[in-house]
């Protein structure tokens, strides 16, 4: 299944019920919420006829506050009603109760936080009754006190928590390059099994470093790594992103046919 | 987990203040210095924000100009920094905040996006519609959730219409009438009604007693000129859908 992300802009487009050629549409949980009104009508028409992911920037599974319920429930009430086929946020944090960054902030990778977020990501995947994938992110700075690799970190996390692994292609460039590794041993070091989910997206690049912006096509190189571990798993669901200056449906449409060619037949 | 970390980074990036204990838990990459990582943070949380704020309240924004905008708006982060999951609603306060910067007629801009917005995010109702005669006989009770009436000495309608305008493009147009307007919720879409000042004076009363015939006795004792029929068909438009 290759889709693209769901987004405010191609609501009219959508809603002319057009031919497209994408097999599934994700859209940003939060931005269902304390909604009754255009948005979750037309994620309601979209489920009708796709398959559907929903996409969380809010769980905050790494914030060294207590979980949030209160959003949980929130989240719950949206699964129920959407009954998307895949549900994921990201292995970080936001912020706290009083201040949200709204951005997606780089945990340690070490024991000390294996063994602090695989009960939470435990009781979080209760609390809905399923299984969650968790996406690696595109971060700027590292934290001195860790001593694992991200890949190993993830593994770990996924492999304890039974959680699955959104495989953000285009994050394990942008890091590769910002923090120096080769990003064919990340991509190896992820048993198949454990990839629930994949994405693929634009970067920037800032010149003193990669910015995952969303707002390019995908860059070559990422198509490369992506041909690389799909050939395996081709069966998992992948999703073209883009949420800045967005363009017409139709690109969106042509990145993910994109990926169909570079996946190859199922 | 390292709350003290997280505490300060927060700090950091919301007061906008270089930590020196924070550098010490972090390492920055590529070729940035610790400095500019937390930059790069920093300038993120504030063009996310600022977004968000600019995409509830274009209008608002159109009116001010980029540069007031900006400032006012980056007053309003340091003063209201978000405490929300989802940052499509940030701005709740920006109205009451204009206010008090005495940016008057910019707070009724604001005042008309945030209603807009959340009549946009409203629950469709079903409701059923009546004929006008029913509606004369007064005994239907309106159900007026989802509606607003405006009062504005600047036409925010037409900024409202105007919003994805380039700014050259506004210089030959005039905003400086009043207008009355009624926001209501109609099949999925918020419609927006431009009244004159006596149909807004009924709408106003009919909102008030929530009964029609109570309203036009009500609206007959005020020195007030004869709603024409154009006047009558937009209060109708109205109530048929309330």
């Amino acid at each position: 299944m290759i889709g693209v992300g769901l987004r405010h802009i191609h609501f009219p487009y959508l809603e002319t019920k057009p031919q497209t050629t994408v097999d599934w549409f994700e859209g940003i949980t939060e931005n269902f919420f304390d909604t009754e009104g255009r948005p979750l009508k037309m994620l309601e028409a979209i489920r009708r006829d796709y398959p559907v992911g929903l996409h969380g920037v809010s769980l905050s599974i790494g914030s060294a506050e207590e979980l949030d319920f209160e959003y949980l429930k929130k989240t719950k009430v949206l699964y129920e009603r959407i009954k998307p086929a895949v549900i994921s946020d990201h292995l970080c944090w936001t912020g706290h109760k009083n201040r949200n960054l709204h951005n997606l902030l780089p945990l340690s990778y070490n024991q000390a936080t294996l063994n602090y977020l695989v009960p939470r990501l435990q009781t979080v995947q209760e609390f809905y009754n399923r299984e969650i994938c968790i996406e690696n992110l595109s971060a700027y700075l590292d934290m001195r006190d860790s001593d694992m690799t991200e890949w190993d970190f993830l593994r770990e996390l996924a492999k304890k928590s039974g959680c699955k692994i959104l495989l953000d292609i285009n994050n394990i460039y942008v890091n590769s390059q910002n923090h120096q590794f080769d990003p064919y041993k990340y991509l190896d070091a992820i048993p198949d099994h454990l990839v629930g989910e994949m994405h693929l997206a634009g970067f920037t690049d800032m010149g003193d470093f990669l910015f995952d912006t969303h707002s390019r096509p995908v860059f070559p190189d990422v198509w490369k790594l992506f041909q690389h571990k799909i050939k395996n798993i081709k069966k998992t669901p992948v999703l073209i992103e883009w949420d800045e200056d967005i363009p017409e449906f139709s690109v969106l449409e042509a990145e993910a046919q994109k990926a169909r060619e570079i996946r190859g037949p199922l | 987990m390292n709350l003290d970390f997280q505490k300060r980074f927060l700090d950091a990036i919301t007061n906008n203040v270089n930590d020196e204990a924070l550098f010490t838990l972090m390492r920055p990459v590529a070729k940035l210095t610790s400095e500019k990582a937390l930059a790069v943070y920093r300038d993120d949380y504030s063009a996310r924000i600022i977004e968000a704020l600019g995409s509830n309240y274009e209008a608002t924004w159109l009116y001010l100009g980029d540069d007031d905008f900006f400032s006012l708006g980056r007053e309003y982060i340091k003063k209201y920094p978000s405490h929300l999951k989802n940052l499509t609603y940030y701005g709740a306060e920006f109205p009451k905040f204009l206010q008090e910067q005495n940016q008057a007629e910019a707070f009724y801009i604001a005042d008309f996006e945030k209603k807009f917005w959340q009549l946009f995010n409203s629950k469709d109702s079903v409701r059923k519609k009546y004929l006008p005669a029913e509606l004369m006989a007064g005994n239907i009770t309106f159900n007026f959730d989802s509606c607003f009436l405006l009062e504005a000495p600047l036409n925010i309608n037409k900024l409202w219409q105007h919003r994805a305008a380039a700014a050259h493009e506004l210089e030959d147009l005039d905003f400086s009438k009043e207008v009355q307007l009624i926001l209501y919720k109609e099949e999925g879409r918020v419609a927006i009604l431009e009244l004159t000042k006596p149909t807004y004076e009924l709408a106003r009363l009919i909102l008030k007693n929530n009964h029609l015939p109570q309203a036009i006795e009500a609206y007959c004792q005020l020195d007030l000129p004869e709603l024409t029929p154009s006047d009558w068909q937009k209060l109708f438009t109205w109530l048929l859908h309330s």
